[in-house]
């Protein structure tokens, strides 16, 4: 198989799986318990991909969360994204 | 990094000015996928992928679980079909996202088959993380941004991969985690949100391992968005008035 099939096939593959969520009509109404479950996708992704990505790097358990714990507390008393993320990634690079 | 504040009262603002602001959001996020987009090219150069190659693959899939996946079986020798069913797996959630951000904002034709292409977890997270205030321009502007970063740092590690591993001695992939972690916390506002993302957390945390990545992160937003809508049906509580 050479590279070019490869790249084609999941450029085409992964677009469509993209553009699949899409096609709901956007006239569509959703009640009840699926409108729930379609309101609540975004934090059930934040706390799995956010689980999914602590698992796969590298850095020793209790660092990641030290990281954390301090990334969260500064976001909950400032509300400042970049800010707090710049602090739990400098308690990690200090325990490193 | 820029000083990102997400939780912001103010005024509507136009397309471009949103635009900006999505691209703005994502940029803590750079540094996070620089080591990615890195790994990527060096592991693809040692693939035997050439530059070209290795850039058409970060330009046209952008997709960093994606791309690493496929690179490792191509690697092994594995089948197309087999490459083709893993990738499924990896970027199944992908479709519960464009669900979800159908309803949340008006899009035309055009605007969806874009918002597909530029589609990426972070940007998704990022756009919704902006609840009500969430518009197309912020989306495309955060989706573009990840877009740009990607293929820069693609780009950066396939003419001088080696040199810059070795001067990296960090693993800066742990932002994108912090980041994901600083989100959630700021989008939570109730008993049944903190529910959902326990659920959600132990469900990607168990089958994540049973599965290998995959489906089993589907299943996992899948699991705790369940939890959450049977539980908002039965016992809604405010954490907070707002």
């Amino acid at each position: 198989m050479s590279v070019c099939v490869l790249i084609v096939g999941l450029s085409v593959l992964v677009y469509l799986v993209r553009l699949a969520g899409f096609c709901l009509p956007a006239g569509v109404k959703v009640s009840g318990f699926w409108s729930d479950f379609l309101n609540m996708i975004p934090k059930a992704a934040f706390s799995t991909l956010l689980v999914s990505s602590f698992t796969s790097t590298g850095e020793e358990g209790w660092i990641k969360f030290c990281g954390l714990g301090v990334a969260g507390m500064v976001a909950l008393l400032t509300k400042q994204l970049g800010v707090s993320i710049l602090c739990g990634l400098l308690i990690v690079w200090l325990l490193t | 990094m820029p000083s990102t504040e997400v939780n912001i009262a103010a005024q509507p603002l136009t397309s471009i000015e949103s635009f900006l602001k999505g691209f703005r959001f994502m940029l803590p996020l750079w540094i996070g996928a620089a080591p990615v987009a890195i790994s990527y090219a060096v592991a693809a150069h040692q693939a035997g992928l050439s530059v070209l190659e290795t850039q058409l693959m970060s330009v046209f899939v952008v997709s960093a679980a994606v791309q690493l996946n496929a690179l490792h079986l191509w690697g092994s020798g594995a089948p197309f079909v087999m490459i083709l069913l893993s990738t499924l797996s990896v970027i199944s959630h992908h479709i519960l996202f464009g669900i979800s951000l159908v309803r949340r904002m008006p899009l035309t034709l055009v605007k969806r088959l874009t918002a597909a292409y530029f589609l990426t977890d972070g940007s998704y997270l990022v756009t919704m993380a902006e609840g009500s205030r969430a518009t197309y321009p912020f989306l495309l502007g955060a989706g573009i941004s990840m877009f740009v970063a990607w293929n820069l740092f693609t780009l950066l590690g396939a003419k001088a991969g080696n040199t810059v591993v070795s001067l990296i001695d960090f693993d800066l992939s742990i932002i994108i985690g912090l980041t994901f972690f600083t989100l959630l916390l700021l989008s939570i506002s109730t008993w049944t949100d903190i529910g959902t993302a326990i659920v959600s957390g132990t469900a990607a945390l168990v089958f994540g391992h049973l599965w290998k990545e995959g489906f089993g992160m589907l299943f996992a937003i899948g699991l705790g968005a369940a939890f959450g809508a049977y539980w908002s049906n039965r016992k809604p509580k405010q954490l907070t008035s707002g």
